[in-house]
């Protein structure tokens, strides 16, 4: 329970909460958990809400049908020629692959965040956390150890537990608003592991973000890429 | 019990001492955001509410179809034959998509269940998203002004503001009424609007220990950046996309 409540109180910014971890024996163990645990269940419960919502959602494969029905009996298709119709159809294939990413369900995609999501939130973590202390400890002349620093700063993962609610079909959760509110998280594990003012917290909260933004983009990159190589290997076997 | 429903009723009294009482508490913020989860739910439940009553009472596909063809026969009459058949097959289209839709109506209706009660339960999200980001600018600007908030007291003064929104249900209620419901529930809504701006003024200025003049000016000039700022990033952009393509065309003539 005390690990909860640390939880609770970090989300709530309560310094406290951080200073409690950054005091606590085994931080970085503890921290580590709870990133992995939270990202499992985020991932459990994101393919839950898909899985619920293919089971009492309309049967999209229909609409698929529906709409290259109404493609290739329409007035206009018989005016394009042959080899443009062959490309229409492929944009239409590719299109309709990339609905997933405009709110379709996709609980095999969802299968594959079991693993991914977790690997690139801890990922993430250590980025941020690495360029976080070289320049709160160098630039700034902080002082704090990096495994008591990458302890206290698993605690700005805690906004993401509003993304269970994704185990309801359609929910939706502001991306801006959970990485802004991780964000203000981060700043105060800067400012209680490192003893740095209210000001040079700020900077190297901000520096650490603008600095870790390529990484995190190639990360995501990465693995969104052999997640829909996969996906696209897979929907193309026989049923 | 009674501490927690203050938080409620002063900020609309504008009574100052709520937000003197939140700058310096160490769980403003959580009591700020339990006001937002109040308020966003009871809002959320009708708004949720409407959309699942929308759905239960909604005629079915055949009689959906037979209305909106009568609605578009006056225009339909008028086209140029091309036209009238390009937007035929286009309707076809769409009613063939909600027969799918509809196919199963208890299936339907658990969906749209499901999903009202999605919309209910993040309500309160939705609040936070709008007010949160800006809070945090609005904070960065007032420190430069002078202010002394600190992040936790600056968001839990900040969310009162959400509390004219209790407002909204009676809103939506009036919406519902024909003719000039749209009329009154906009009036609500314009209510609700300058009565939550002036408690964030006065949570700014609070929060920060300053004037009001300069809580105004932050939040001016709050408003100026996120408006200007995605706007000259984006021509930054165009500007780097333009002297990327004729680097690349001067380097393959």
């Amino acid at each position: 329970m005390n690990i909860v409540s640390t939880f609770f109180n970090a989300l709530f910014l309560r310094e406290d909460a951080y200073v409690r971890m950054r005091d606590r024996d085994r931080g970085l163990l503890k921290g580590l958990i709870v990133i992995i645990l939270l990202a499992l269940l985020v991932s459990v419960l994101a393919l839950v809400g898909d899985m619920i919502e293919v089971a009492t959602g309309p049967d999209l494969g229909q609409i698929r049908d529906a709409v290259w029905q109404y493609m290739i009996n329409s007035s206009w298709w018989k005016e394009i020629p042959p080899a443009g119709q062959k490309q229409a159809q492929q944009m239409f294939e590719l299109g309709w692959s990339m609905s997933p990413l405009f709110g379709a369900p996709n609980p095999v995609g969802k299968a594959f965040d079991l693993v991914v999501r977790p690997v690139i939130w801890l990922a993430d973590w250590l980025i941020f956390g690495v360029i976080a202390f070289v320049l709160a400890r160098f630039a700034f002349k902080g002082e704090g150890r990096l495994p008591v620093f990458l302890g206290v700063l698993a605690l700005a993962v805690t906004p993401q537990v509003f993304q269970l609610l994704q185990i309801l079909p359609g929910v939706e959760i502001d991306g801006l608003l959970l990485n802004l509110w991780s964000l203000c998280c981060a700043y105060l594990a800067i400012k209680v592991c490192f003893g740095l003012s209210v000001a040079r917290s700020f900077w190297v909260t901000i520096v650490t973000w603008l600095l870790a933004l390529i990484p995190f983009f190639l990360i995501s990159g990465f693995f969104t890429a052999i997640v829909s190589g996969v996906q696209m290997i897979l929907s193309g076997l026989p049923k | 019990m009674k501490d927690f429903v203050s938080l409620f009723w002063q900020p609309l009294k504008l009574d100052v001492n709520v937000f003197e009482v939140q700058r310096t508490s160490p769980d403003a913020f959580k009591r700020a955001f339990l006001v937002v989860v109040v308020v966003g739910l009871l809002v959320g439940l009708f708004a949720g509410g409407l959309t699942f009553g929308d759905a239960y009472l909604a005629p079915d596909p055949q009689a959906s179809r037979k209305a909106a063809l009568e609605a578009m026969r006056p225009f339909l009459e008028n086209m140029p034959p091309e036209t009238r058949t390009y937007i035929q097959e286009g309707m076809n289209l769409g009613f063939k998509i909600h027969q799918i839709i509809r196919a199963d109506r208890n299936k339907f209706l658990v969906n749209r269940l499901l999903e009202s009660v999605g919309l209910w339960l993040t309500s309160p999200i939705g609040y936070l998203a709008a007010i949160i980001p800006f809070t945090l600018l609005v904070l960065l600007i007032a420190r430069l002004l002078g202010g002394r908030a600190s992040l936790p007291g600056m968001l839990g003064c900040t969310l009162l503001a959400v509390t004219p929104h209790l407002l909204d249900p009676i809103g939506i209620l009036l919406g519902a009424i024909p003719f000039c419901g749209a009329c009154l529930g906009g009036i609500v809504g314009l209510i609700t609007f300058i009565w939550s701006i002036v408690i964030y003024v006065v949570a700014v200025a609070m929060a920060n220990s300053f004037s009001y003049a300069r809580g105004v000016a932050a939040i001016l000039i709050g408003l100026a950046v996120s408006v200007v700022g995605p706007t000259l990033l984006m021509l930054l952009f165009v500007i780097l996309m333009f002297v990327v393509g004729i680097l690349a065309g001067g380097s393959t003539s």
